[in-house]
């Protein structure tokens, strides 16, 4: 072979080296729920502001369903994280109770409110008790569960407080195999929201 | 009859190969037939003395950049090293052989408009940089100006694979690689390739 021929071969397995390395790091980040960049979704809402920074690569689709606000973030792999805020829960929260209610506070009756709701459709659901968190940047309930979601094994928390307007609810919640590598990407995401 | 080696400025008394170093000898072109046109051709313009035809050096450098940048881009990638000292290696490495390779000029006759280039990139990016080269080049004709245009192009293509090895989204690499910026660490990424460009210096050949 000669130096010309030895050189172009060199030259082109470089290129195709290069070309190689960068198209499998591009589906590994799209496939990665940690994500490389970040992107910063806020609106505006009852007098205040909501804020909500998340990886590049995850959708987020915001309904408004009557009273009730909602952000549902999808990231790979099934990952996924909702916040939902509503007005009739905190009215509900508030209203005075009785009997082994009583002792409870408006937030924890919230909290076990919202728990009830979603574990309709699940399977082997089991909590863990609610702990206090400021992670939300006010006081809050946080709670983690695990239970079957359609025939797979899920894992996640959420976060409950209680805003000017609204009870705010933020779930998060992944496949349980990825528990360990997604629970601090989704606590980050927590950490930097802001809700009203 | 001994002749004068390009590599070592040595006398050799084989000329086809140095004596000294033991390299090859090319022996200088023919002087052109003097012309009123050629005449009228400044000093830029001379045709290099002992320079291969410009497609052998592009295969050389391709051949060796390419490889090394694979490797780079792995070694950025799997490795914790800083951002800015990988760009800096790869810029080094890349001006470095941009230079041995004679596509641009050498120290001795492009210091001044490299070392202009320096300061524009460290404030305002390589693109910048690379961009008023390009301008003053179309608009004078200046061909000092595009030695430091090649060693920013060079320069700006290492630090954004480097870059998307780190960040594997175009808009982040773009971000982190701070080719349109400047002012921050990687812009001093550059000062590494300068420095490969004059380290190569020593590989040219005396009388080119």
């Amino acid at each position: 072979m000669s130096g010309r021929a030895v050189r172009k071969v060199l030259a082109a397995a470089g290129a195709v080296a290069i070309a190689g390395q960068l198209a499998a790091y591009t589906v590994l980040a799209r496939l990665d729920p940690a994500g490389v960049s970040r992107r910063v979704w806020q609106a505006g809402l009852d007098g205040g502001k909501i804020r909500i920074s998340h990886p590049g690569n995850w959708k987020l689709s915001v309904s408004s369903d009557g009273p009730d606000f909602r952000v549902v973030m999808e990231g790979p792999g099934g990952v996924r994280m909702e916040v939902s805020g509503s007005p009739v829960l905190k009215a509900v929260s508030e209203a005075p109770e009785e009997g082994a209610d009583a002792i409870q506070t408006p937030l924890q009756r919230a909290h076990r409110a919202l728990q009830a709701a979603a574990r309709r459709g699940l399977q082997r659901f089991s909590e863990g008790k609610p702990v206090g968190s400021g992670a939300l940047g006010r006081e809050s309930l946080l709670s983690f569960y695990s239970a079957i979601r359609g025939g797979q094994a899920v894992r996640g928390f959420r976060h409950t407080c209680i805003g000017e307007q609204r009870v705010w609810s933020v779930q998060g919640e992944c496949p349980a195999r990825m528990w360990g590598r997604v629970a601090p990407v989704l606590d980050g995401v927590v950490r930097q929201m802001e809700l009203p | 009859m001994s002749v004068v080696c390009q590599w070592c400025g040595m006398e050799s008394e084989d000329e086809h190969q140095c004596s000294w170093c033991r390299r090859m000898i090319v022996p200088p072109p023919a002087p052109p037939l003097p012309s009123s046109q050629s005449a009228a051709d400044d000093e830029d313009q001379a045709a290099p003395a002992f320079i291969a035809p410009l497609p052998e050096r592009l295969e050389w450098f391709a051949s060796v950049v390419l490889p090394l940048m694979a490797l780079g881009v792995a070694w950025t990638r799997w490795t914790a090293v800083p951002l800015p000292v990988a760009a800096a290696c790869a810029s080094l490495a890349a001006c470095f052989f941009l230079s041995v390779y004679q596509l641009v000029q050498s120290v001795d006759e492009r210091l001044a408009p490299v070392g202009l280039s320096a300061p524009l990139a460290l404030m305002f990016g390589p693109v910048s940089a690379a961009v008023v080269f390009v301008v003053i080049f179309l608009v004078t004709g200046r061909r000092d100006a595009l030695t430091p245009f090649g060693l920013l192009a060079v320069h700006s293509g290492a630090v954004l694979l480097m870059a998307y090895a780190r960040a594997p989204e175009a808009g982040e690499a773009l971000r982190r690689a701070g080719l349109f910026t400047g002012a921050d660490a990687m812009s001093l990424a550059y000062l590494a390739g300068i420095a490969g460009w004059a380290l190569a210096n020593f590989w040219r050949p005396l009388n080119e």
